[in-house]
C-alpha cells in the first residue's frame, strides 16, 4: 500500500505537472486538500484524522489495484479474442500456419 | 560609516513557510517614478511637481536553480502576504574595520505584494546553470511596497550549496550530442496595473506564459534526415528533455552526483521542435546550430514545461 507521504508527493506532481507551478506550492495544494478531505473523512467514519489518513490510503490503494485489474482483464480479453479468430479455420492467421507447415514439409 | 552587501533572499508568502535561498550572484531593486512638473505659462521653471505613478522591480540572478523553481514553477508565485513578510532581500552590514557586523543590524528590504517571476534559465558549455528571476512589485496593504528594517537579524541558510550544468538533452524525439549551450526563456508577461489615480499599481497578473527553449551546438547533424527536418518535429513531454546535471561540491569523483540519484532537474516541454540556425558559421571556428521548442500546453492539459528537481537520467 503507498504511504500517504506517497500518495501525497505523486498528487503534489500531477498538480505541478497541470498547472505550472512550483514544487512548493503544489505540495502546499495537496497538503490543504488532504486535510480537508480528513476532516470530512474523520468526521463520516467517525475517526480521528490519523485513522482518516489511513483510510485515504487504502480507498486509494484499493482504486488504483482495481484499475490494474480492469487493465489485465481487458488484455487478456484481447489476447483471447486475437487467439480466438487466429483458431477459426479460413483465418489469415491460420493460412499463414499452414502455408508456413507445408514450408517445412 | 558602514557598507553592506547583499547576503541572501528569503520567501516568506503566506502559502508556504519560509526559505532562504543561497547563492544568489546579483540583486537590483529599480524603481521608476513618473513625475509630472510641466511648465506653465506664467513660469520659466516647474512651479508644481507631482508623483504620477511610481513601479519597482527586483531583478536578481542566483545558482539555487531548484530551490527557485521549487518556489516559483515555471508560471511563477503570487507574493501574498496577510501574515507572513514577503519577500525579503538581507544586506548584510560591515563594519568600517570591513567585518560582518553582528547582531540585529542588517538591512532588508521586504516586498509584500506582488509575483515572485522566473525569466531565463541559462547555461553554457562547462558554466553554471543560472536562474534569472524578478520580483514584480504592487502595493497591496497600508505599507510601502517596500518595506526597509536596519534592524534585521540575517537568516540562516541551511540548503546546501549546489550547481548544476549540462545534462542529456532529448529534442523532438532526437537524442543530441555536441550541445553547448542551452537557455530556457520562461515566457511569462506580468502585467500590473492600478486604479483611482493611486500612485503605485494594486493588482498585477501573469497573463502570458509561453516558454521557449533554445539549444546552440556544433552538430552538423541536427538538420537533416537524421535529426529535425526542415519541416519540423513534434515535441512531447515524452521526447523533449533537458537535464541540468548536478555538480558534486568538493571536487570529488568524476565531478557529477551519480545519475541515479534524485538531485538532477529535469525539464521537459511539448510543442513544434524547429532548426532556427543550419549553420551560423564563421571563419576558423566551429559552425553552430540552434534548435528551438516553442512550448504549449499540449492536449492532455499538461503545462508547456514540465520541472522536476528530484530526477534521475
Amino acid at each position: 500500500m503507498a504511504s500517504s507521504n506517497e500518495t501525497k508527493a505523486a498528487a503534489a506532481k500531477q498538480v505541478q505537472r497541470f498547472t505550472g507551478c512550483g514544487r512548493f506550492a503544489a505540495e502546499s495544494i495537496v497538503e490543504s486538500l488532504a486535510d480537508n478531505v480528513a476532516t470530512e473523512v474523520a468526521a463520516l467514519a467517525d475517526c480521528d484524522k490519523g485513522g482518516a489518513d489511513k483510510l485515504q490510503c487504502l480507498v486509494a490503494d484499493s482504486e488504483r489495484k482495481r484499475q490494474e485489474a480492469t487493465a489485465k482483464r481487458a488484455e487478456a480479453q484481447a489476447t483471447a479474442a486475437v487467439e480466438d479468430l487466429a483458431a477459426k479455420p479460413g483465418s489469415d492467421a491460420q493460412k499463414g500456419s499452414k502455408a508456413a507447415q507445408k514450408g517445412k514439409a | 560609516m558602514a557598507t553592506h552587501k547583499l547576503f541572501c533572499m528569503q520567501s516568506h508568502v503566506d502559502s508556504a513557510s519560509a526559505t532562504n535561498v543561497p547563492d544568489i550572484m546579483s540583486a537590483n531593486d529599480d524603481f521608476e517614478f513618473d513625475i509630472d512638473r510641466e511648465v506653465t505659462a506664467n513660469e520659466t521653471s516647474p512651479s508644481h511637481a507631482s508623483v504620477m505613478s511610481a513601479r519597482a522591480t527586483r531583478s536578481l540572478q542566483g545558482y539555487a536553480i531548484a530551490t527557485l523553481l521549487d518556489l516559483m514553477g515555471s508560471t511563477g508565485l503570487a507574493v501574498v502576504t496577510t501574515v507572513n513578510p514577503g519577500i525579503g532581500l538581507y544586506l548584510q552590514k560591515f563594519d568600517d574595520l570591513g567585518s560582518p557586523s553582528a547582531g540585529s543590524v542588517h538591512r532588508s528590504l521586504t516586498v509584500k505584494s506582488g509575483w515572485l517571476i522566473p525569466r531565463t534559465l541559462s547555461c553554457d558549455h562547462q558554466g553554471h546553470a543560472t536562474l534569472s528571476f524578478d520580483v514584480v512589485i504592487i502595493k497591496k496593504s497600508g505599507t510601502d511596497a517596500v518595506v526597509i528594517s536596519d534592524v534585521a537579524a540575517l537568516p540562516t541558510i541551511t540548503i546546501s550549496p549546489a550547481r548544476w550544468t549540462l545534462g542529456p538533452i532529448d529534442f523532438g524525439n532526437i537524442t543530441l550530442s555536441q550541445y553547448r549551450s542551452v537557455e530556457i526563456d520562461f515566457g511569462n508577461e506580468v502585467n500590473p496595473g492600478g486604479v483611482q489615480s493611486d500612485i503605485w499599481d494594486a493588482h498585477i497578473e501573469n497573463k502570458t506564459s509561453a516558454p521557449r527553449i533554445t539549444v546552440r551546438g556544433i552538430s552538423p547533424t541536427w538538420f537533416g534526415a537524421s535529426g529535425i527536418t526542415i519541416g519540423g518535429a513534434a515535441g512531447t513531454h515524452a521526447n523533449t528533455t533537458v537535464v541540468l546535471r548536478k555538480r558534486l561540491g568538493d571536487g570529488s569523483g568524476d565531478g557529477f552526483v551519480s545519475n541515479g540519484t534524485a538531485e538532477h532537474i529535469e525539464i521537459t516541454s511539448a510543442g513544434p521542435v524547429t532548426v532556427r540556425a543550419a549553420a551560423d558559421a564563421q571563419a576558423q571556428n566551429p559552425a553552430e546550430q540552434s534548435l528551438v521548442i516553442e512550448s504549449m500546453k499540449d492536449s492532455s492539459g499538461n503545462a508547456p514545461l514540465i520541472i522536476d528537481t528530484t530526477a534521475t537520467y
